[in-house]
This record gives structure tokens, C-alpha cells and sequence, in this order.
């Protein structure tokens, strides 16, 4: 997994799969997650940060969405629910 | 893309990664979605199912709460919240309509809000100058909302109508009342009661002369047995014809 450290992100794209950010500084910063290896984030601010999806990711969302839209809501809150009590 | 048809699913895991369902029974399965192509379900029955999410579908919600656990839950619930309400872009889902048609382009919204409120006010003022407004104009210059039509041209009833109709039924009931000369001829007429009275005795009224000649040449015989005093009047009243025809 590849280490960041104390860097500060400004208004970019930031490419996060794999990456284990450390006392980063993320200012208006788009953070794109693709759906590989999960990122970790220790000790950084975030600031008017937005989140991009690609690929794998996008697709997991997307199929969510579906679910949800197709009748299966309790199913996908019950995957909601996980995420925010991770 | 693997297309299903009509199969049944049952206590089984589905890998469902770029797969097509049509008209599939899924009875006690559990979908497993890896991070490929979304599936697609056309008229599916599910029963009892199960959803796990695997490898980098898996590796997105870990991310997502890593990111609500770092300090991003508002932007973790958007994307949620936008999850649910199907504004993620789905492959079949048409794209959003451009940025004119949101709401957002105040200054196009409040043109075309100003044309239909001209049109409105246009519309307004002249439905009420052609129904209140003109006709009262019309009415103070002494002119006539429609075309005069000639009073001679209009059917006009008396406006003694009833009275007059009384006194012609009274003069005809006190026509019929009374005794007269019908003619010059010789014919009377009696009061309608009396002919009544005597149409319902005689079955009939008598004709003319011819009648009376009759009558005088051969007396009803049972009138005479029945009816002495009449008899005897009706021989007097023909010996009187008898008397006026030789005179």
C-alpha cells in the first residue's frame, strides 16, 4: 500500500485505491475511488471535499441503486447501515 | 453478458456480475455482486433472497465507511442518499437533462415567466373588454348590444288576452242557452240542455220538415198508448202544420 504523508491536496483529483494517506490536507479536493484496494485516511482534514466514483466502484453503486429502485430497500439500508457504523 | 430465461434460482449462490434475468425465479438465494457490469432483472420473482457484495464491490462500501469514520459522513450520506434516490447513472438511466431545464437559469425562467404573464394580462383584459367593458360602452351611447329587430316583426299577444277570452266563452254559452231562429228558413235552435234531452229520448235529432211530416202522417203508436197527453199535442202540433200549409 503506498504511503502518504503530510501532503496537502488543493483543487484536484486524487486517485485514493491503495493509498494510505497520513496528516493530509484535502482542500476542495475530488477524491476518486475506483473499487480496488480500500484506502485508509489517519490524522487528515478534509475541506470541501467531493467524492468520484470509477469503474468497480461506480458499478457497486449503480447496482445498488438498482436494488433499491427494483423493491429492495431493506436490503440496501441494511448495507447503509453497516457503512456508517464502520 | 450471460443471458437467463426463465430459470429458477433455489438455495443457491448467483454470481449475478454482467448477467441478463428474464422471467427468472429466485427462491432463497443469495446475489453475489463483485464490482462487474450491474445485472439487469426483467419480470424476476424473488423470494427469501440474500444480497452479499464481494471483492471490489465489497472494497466500495469498506471505503465508504472508512470515509464516514474519517470525518466525511455528510459526504458519505449524499452519495447514499443519491444511491437511493436512483440519481446515480445506471447504464440504461438516460443522463441528466441540461443545466436550462433544472431550474437553475434564472434569467431564461424569468423571461418566459414574463411572456406567459403578457399573454395572461393580454388575455385577461380582453375577455373583459368584449364582455363588460364594450357592452357598457355600447349601452352609454345609446346603441344595442345586438341588432334591432322591429317591434311590427315580433308577435305580440293583446294584453286584455284573458278578458277577451271570457267574454267570447260567455257570449257562446248564452248563444247556446236560449231559444232563437237559426235561419231563415224556418230552423230554431233550442237550449243545449233541452236537445240534449231530447236527442237521448228520441235517439236522434228530427230532420227538417220531413220529420214533423212524417210524424203527423203516422203517429208513433206507442208514444199514444204509453204517452196519451203527448200524443194528443203532437196531433194538435201537425193538425197546426197542416193549418200553416193551407194557409
Amino acid at each position: 500500500m503506498q504511503q502518504v504523508i503530510g501532503q496537502v491536496f488543493g483543487k484536484e483529483q486524487v486517485a485514493v485505491d491503495g493509498k494510505a494517506f497520513e496528516g493530509c490536507t484535502f482542500n476542495n479536493t475530488r477524491l476518486l475511488y475506483k473499487g480496488e484496494n480500500v484506502p485508509t485516511f489517519s490524522n487528515c482534514t478534509f475541506k470541501d471535499v467531493s467524492l468520484e466514483f470509477e469503474g468497480a466502484a461506480e458499478s457497486t453503486l449503480q447496482f445498488l441503486g438498482g436494488l433499491y429502485e427494483s423493491g429492495f430497500e431493506r436490503a440496501v439500508e441494511t448495507i447503509f447501515k453497516q457503512i456508517r457504523k464502520a | 453478458m450471460t443471458m437467463f430465461q426463465k430459470q429458477r434460482f433455489e438455495n443457491e449462490e448467483v454470481m449475478v456480475d454482467g448477467n441478463s434475468y428474464a422471467q427468472c425465479i429466485f427462491d432463497g438465494s443469495i446475489l453475489v455482486f463483485s464490482g462487474g457490469t450491474p445485472p439487469t432483472f426483467e419480470r424476476c420473482q424473488f423470494k427469501n433472497i440474500k444480497i452479499e457484495l464481494r471483492g471490489e464491490a465489497a472494497n466500495t462500501t469498506a471505503y465508504l465507511g472508512s470515509l464516514f469514520q474519517a470525518g466525511l459522513p455528510d459526504d458519505v450520506d449524499t452519495v447514499l442518499n443519491k444511491v437511493e434516490a436512483g440519481v446515480m447513472n445506471l447504464p440504461d438511466r438516460p443522463n441528466p437533462p441540461p443545466l436550462e431545464n433544472t431550474g437553475q437559469n434564472f434569467a431564461q425562467l424569468g423571461v418566459i415567466a414574463g411572456v406567459i404573464a403578457v399573454a395572461c394580462i393580454w388575455f385577461i383584459g380582453m375577455y373583459t373588454w368584449g364582455t363588460v367593458l364594450g357592452p357598457m360602452q355600447t349601452l352609454d351611447n345609446g346603441g344595442f348590444l345586438r341588432t334591432e329587430v322591429d317591434f311590427a316583426l315580433i308577435p305580440r299577444l293583446p294584453d286584455g288576452l284573458a278578458v277577451e277570452y271570457d267574454n267570447v266563452r260567455d257570449a257562446q254559452l248564452a248563444r247556446i242557452d236560449q231559444f232563437a231562429f237559426a235561419s231563415t228558413d224556418g230552423d230554431v235552435a233550442i237550449p243545449i240542455d233541452d236537445a240534449i234531452a231530447f236527442m237521448l229520448e228520441n235517439d236522434g235529432f228530427p230532420v227538417g220538415s220531413e220529420v214533423a211530416t212524417d210524424e203527423a202522417d203516422e203517429p208513433d203508436s206507442d208514444e199514444s198508448t204509453e204517452d196519451g197527453d203527448d200524443a194528443g199535442d203532437d196531433e194538435s202540433e201537425s193538425d197546426d202544420s197542416n193549418d200553416e200549409s193551407g194557409d
